[in-house]
């Protein structure tokens, strides 16, 4: 045991569990009725991955992502897409400029990409062929033009809404791109009693401003500490169990999968399950990660990488009760105990 | 635990077998002496397997932690102390609670006595309800009675040998034994085919006995009508005729087995050996002879008529057969116009039947009748009368206003302002894909066309390859 890696003490987890409640505080405060979903926004934010939100308009999508902009203190921008969005719309284009010395040369003028947090607003309104010139700043996190490539600014995160309503003049976002996205979070409506919070406290719709800022140091030293996170053999295994039970020729599938499922996930989603669990565990204040941190990010993670047949748009079956049934009985510590057999604590 | 309760439900599903391999041997044949030993033997070969089974069934360690871990919320820490230090973490984690196992028996215990109750009942069933359910009576008694008093008769009629009657009746007990509601049709099957075969043996010894009975009557006749002469007849050249014929007669019928003597009274038959012997001679029977032999006719005509009847009752024979053996004497016919003929004339006996054969009376024989007309074939039948009459008939448009059926291969057949059109073109025809609209002579093609059919001596043109 003296040759494994050193677990993260109680006093080094604690600075960071200290700064990810601070920042879940603020964005509470400052958003009201979304507890969980900043959590699960701020899970996929430590895991360095990008988040597709589904809501309908006006449910505060955007207000989300400029808070959470304001409060670690990060370079915001945003972009609506339309179907006339070009691709150097977003990323850049050169320009033909004259010098001081009256020579002329093509200048880069950097796109709205280049930021730390890039609101893609309604990213199924534009073409493909602008959804394709994201798929590098996403995986890579550069943009290569005109044969040369300019890293972007670290971290870097895009955080791309879509409305589910308005289908007519879309175009849907293909496999490759939705497999990129970390999370689906799905943005229901408050319920009343926000909703009168909301109007009480919220004139015109102003946000009120954060009165607690992470520092460039705290979000560093949080990625930092998110290295640290271990995962124990058991728990990737599950997420090994998990994903490839989504495969419906996989003998652990369960009924649902069979019947519902054409494609089940890839192994980003294994990987992206993984990092999300450790960024969960990290938000609870623990160094390791358990069974429990996976059924947390499990669903947000799948979600948008499971691809259903034609049996489940007859059966009006979704991916969320599939994965719920996959969850539900899928045993995490592979024991697999008949169903008469259970374990209780004494 | 997992033993145990893999033990249990083993055990629950053993005793159904067994139940019902004790129910099937029991409705079979008899249980075994030492069944009990055959039972324990695999009840105890069936724990070992279970034992061996869940030994392999072991969770690793791995698994246990992971349990352990998940039981108490310990968010991995349990799982990564296997693999790492986790030391500085131990006083958050708590005391932790060894999980325990529990089997809810309930189903399983509930299946076990069922399936124990199951074997038990199997055990103590009385087995002649289990013999009903397993083999349903077939209820053929009335049946097979009718076919033992069948055979019995064929037996008594000397038909059938006694081997052989013995050889049928245990093929029929043997029907009776097998007989079973679960395949009736077979037992059916094999009743209608011995029912059957009674039936063709009847009907060939009834046709027998039918013609039998015919030649019997034709002598009898002759008998009677040569009994009717007067004493001191003139032509007694006819009589002694007739005598001699019935003398034949009767020797015809005692080769043939028509007359058996056997049938016949102890006197009558010494007397009739005495009176075949003579006629073996060459001699014919005195009037005392004529007698006794009209008396064993008589006798061997009311056998084949018992023999009819008897068979008739058992339904051996079909109705209109037996109709046919009628208890009269002569087959119906009147001996008076015989003698008569004999008196006056004597001559062929059997001459005399086609020419009396009207006057004999009866329901007709063998012969074409009287006035009967010969038939003659090779006549042609007269067309005189006939409504309709072939003719060729005439073209129904000139050749010039002909529309094209098809293009020969040859020169057409002329057929001096006669044409045959229709199939003959167009079977050989060399071009219009076998289509039967072809497209119409254009006026101004019309005259080539002509001209090209009416070439004498052109050589027929061969099909391209």
């Amino acid at each position: 045991m003296s040759d494994s890696p050193a677990l993260l003490k109680p006093a080094e987890l604690d600075p960071a569990n200290a700064i990810t409640r601070q920042i879940c505080e603020q964005m509470d405060r400052c958003l009201l009725g979304r507890e969980s979903l900043h959590r699960l926004v701020l899970t996929g934010l430590l895991s360095r991955g990008h988040i597709l939100l589904e809501g309908l308009p006006g449910l505060g999508k955007t207000a989300l992502v400029r808070t959470i902009g304001h409060i670690l203190q990060l370079d915001f921008n945003r972009v609506q897409f339309t179907p006339d969005l070009m691709p150097g719309d977003v990323l850049g284009s050169h320009i033909l400029q004259q010098t001081d010395d009256g020579q002329r040369e093509m200048i880069f003028e950097p796109g709205p990409v280049f930021t730390h947090i890039l609101l893609a607003d309604e990213i199924n309104r534009a073409s493909p062929k602008t959804q394709s010139a994201m798929l590098e700043t996403m995986q890579e996190r550069s943009v290569t033009l005109r044969g040369q490539t300019r890293e972007l600014p670290q971290p870097f995160f895009v955080i791309a809404s879509q409305n589910p309503i308005e289908m007519e003049g879309t175009y849907p976002l293909p496999e490759a791109q939705l497999d990129r996205f970390l999370f689906r979070v799905i943005f229901d409506s408050v319920d009343a009693e926000v909703l009168q919070r909301i109007i009480t406290e919220r004139r015109q719709g102003d946000l009120p401003a954060p009165n607690w800022q992470a520092s460039t140091d705290d979000l560093t030293y949080l990625f930092a500490v998110m290295e640290r996170i271990y995962l124990p053999k058991p728990v990737a295994g599950y997420i090994a169990r998990l994903v490839a039970a989504t495969h419906p020729d996989h003998p652990e599938a369960p009924e649902s999968v069979k019947q519902y499922v054409q494609y089940g996930t890839s192994p980003r989603a294994a990987i992206a399950m993984g990092e999300a669990a450790r960024a969960n565990a990290l938000l609870d204040g623990r160094p390791t990660v358990g069974f429990e941190d996976v059924a947390a990010v499990a669903k947000p993670v799948m979600n948008h990488r499971l691809i259903l047949n034609y049996q489940a748009r007859f059966d009006r079956m979704d991916t969320d009760r599939v994965l719920t049934e996959l969850i539900e009985e899928l045993d995490e510590t592979g024991l697999d105990l008949p169903a008469d057999v259970s374990l209780q604590n004494a | 635990m997992m033993i145990y309760r893999s033990v249990l439900r083993w055990s629950g599903i053993w005793l159904m077998i067994a139940g019902v391999l004790v129910l099937g041997i029991r409705f079979t044949s008899d249980l075994p002496v030492d069944w009990w030993k055959y039972l324990l033997g695999s009840w105890l070969a069936l724990i070992a397997v279970a034992w061996y089974r869940e030994r392999k069934r072991r969770p690793d360690p791995e698994q246990l932690r992971a349990a352990f871990d998940r039981q108490n919320h310990a968010g991995g820490l349990v799982m990564a102390a296997a693999e790492v230090d986790t030391r500085s973490w131990e006083a958050r984690a708590g005391t932790l609670e060894l999980p325990s196992v529990q089997w809810h028996s309930g189903r399983a215990w509930l299946g076990t006595v069922l399936a124990a109750a199951f074997y038990i009942t199997a055990l103590w069933v009385p087995v002649k309800y289990a013999r009903l359910i397993a083999d349903p009576p077939m209820e053929i008694s009335q049946q097979v009675e009718e076919l033992h008093e069948q055979i019995d008769v064929l037996e008594s009629e000397y038909i059938l040998s006694p081997q052989q009657a013995e050889t049928k009746r245990e093929e029929l007990d043997r029907i009776a034994e097998q007989a079973s509601g679960f395949n009736p049709s077979k037992t059916w099957e094999a009743l209608d085919q011995l029912l059957h075969t009674n039936e063709q043996l009847a009907q060939q010894e009834a046709e027998d006995a039918l013609s039998k009975l015919s030649a019997l009557n034709e002598a009898a006749l002759l008998g009677k009508a040569l009994e009717m002469l007067p004493k001191g007849l003139e032509n007694q050249q006819a009589l002694e005729e007739g005598l001699k014929q019935m003398g034949q007669l009767m020797n015809q019928l005692h080769q043939q087995g028509a007359l058996d003597p056997n049938n016949l009274p102890p006197e009558l038959q010494k007397a009739m050996q005495q009176a075949l012997k003579q006629l073996a001679q060459g001699g014919g029977p005195d009037g005392e002879q004529l007698k006794q032999m009209l008396d064993a006719l008589k006798n061997n005509q009311d056998q084949l008529l018992e023999l009819a009847k008897d068979l008739a009752q058992k339904g051996l024979i079909p109705p209109d057969l037996a109709d046919q053996f009628k208890p009269e004497d002569f087959g119906g016919l009147d001996p008076g116009p015989l003698a008569e003929m004999l008196k006056q004339h004597g001559g062929d006996f059997q001459e005399l039947l086609e020419q009396l054969g009207p006057e004999l009376g009866g329901r007709g024989n063998i012969n074409r009748g009287p006035g009967h007309a010969p038939l003659l074939y090779g006549n042609e039948s007269s067309e005189e009368g006939a409504e309709f009459e072939e003719q060729k008939l005439g073209l129904s448009v000139p050749l010039e206003q002909a529309k094209l059926a098809g293009v020969t291969i040859t020169a057409p057949e002329v057929t001096g302002g006669e044409a045959i059109l229709g199939q003959g073109a167009l079977n050989t025809a060399q071009a219009g894909g076998g289509n039967a609209l072809t497209a119409p002579v254009l006026p101004r093609h019309r005259t080539a066309v002509k001209r090209f059919f009416t070439r004498p001596g052109t050589p027929p043109q061969s099909i391209p390859k």
